[in-house]
């Protein structure tokens, strides 16, 4: 990534294979191509009011990249959670992907927020990578399955400080991942 | 932990994923509210049926392969921490203080007492 704004061929080439996966599914992309004139879009603009549009969350496109993304986030976690271990009875390998899955999803949904609404190739973005891929990665279940082990291990201190570390440091470093989107962001336009 | 099961982990995790996404849809299309509550309603009933399912497990209810499956693979990929953090985040930004700390905290609460109650009704049935 540069910070001198957009780089057509390294942004355009998978945003297109997205959009077009997007059209296959019969959704309106409000990213407009080159190629439409003012016409064609404006006759489009007409026609949307009259059609019945279903729900992003019902839509058979968008269940696709939801289920791609979170099928590869799950096999990510999963693999590290085999190969890390647990450190003085703490899930460190769990730890650490919430805390790494926090601070990405920050920085992505920061970045599409600023470049412009949630549509076509953006809107296909943030349910590939973050509703899939960051959601699948991270787990909320495991961390309270966790807290819940180290309470009924008679370890409450333990249990309330891994727990309270655990969802405080995941805002803190959501946090942080918006900020670097929003910095780079206001560098890189002007 | 043998190929086919990480396989079908993951994949299980992909649908997990599926179900939060129209879960959080249907619950954002009905209740229009600052709070976040179709994450919270997904984490909560998430370390609930997490907790179900490996009390499930300690009595033998269920093949370990069969607990990773639903457990790691679905339950992981239906619940989420990443988005719960970020959304947090967000309602600091908005100066709603007290939702934040509700958000942060009582899933957190609510979540483990769930996760708990899971694990003693799994391994009662």
């Amino acid at each position: 990534m540069t910070d001198n704004g957009p780089c057509p061929l390294q942004r355009d080439a998978p945003g297109q294979v997205l959009s077009l996966w997007w059209a296959s599914t019969g959704q309106e992309t409000a990213m407009t191509t080159s190629g439409r004139t003012g016409d064609e879009q404006a006759a489009r603009a007409e026609r949307l009011p009259q059609r019945p549009v279903r729900p992003l969350h019902l839509q058979a496109g968008a269940l696709a990249l939801v289920l791609l993304g979170g099928t590869l986030g799950t096999a990510a976690r999963e693999g590290l959670t085999l190969v890390v271990p647990e450190v003085g009875g703490f899930p460190i390998a769990l730890s650490c992907i919430n805390l790494v899955g926090a601070l990405l999803l920050g920085v992505l949904l920061e970045s599409l927020a600023r470049r412009g609404p949630d549509t076509g190739p953006r809107r296909s973005l943030r349910l590939l990578l973050g509703t899939g891929l960051m959601g699948g990665f991270t787990s909320y279940s495991a961390l309270s399955l966790a807290t819940q082990q180290l309470l009924a291990d008679g370890t409450v201190g333990r249990a309330l400080a891994f727990a309270l570390l655990s969802v405080v440091l995941g805002v803190l470093f959501a946090f942080a991942g918006v900020l670097l989107a929003s910095r780079r962001r206001a560098g890189g336009a002007r | 932990m043998s190929v086919a099961v990480f396989i079908l982990l993951s994949l299980a995790g992909g649908v997990g994923a599926v179900a939060r996404f129209v879960l959080d849809g249907l619950v954002r299309s009905r209740v229009s509210s600052a709070m976040p509550w179709g994450t919270i309603l997904i984490n909560i009933s998430g370390s609930l049926l997490l907790g179900l399912v490996t009390g499930m497990l300690g009595a033998q209810l269920l093949t370990p392969e069969l607990q990773l499956v639903l457990g790691a693979g679905f339950l992981g990929g239906y619940t989420t921490s990443s988005t719960a953090s970020v959304e947090t985040v967000r309602l600091l930004q908005q100066r709603r203080m007290v939702l934040a700390l509700g958000n942060l905290l009582g899933t957190l609460v609510v979540g483990s007492a769930a996760a708990t109650l899971g694990l003693v009704l799994g391994a009662a049935l």
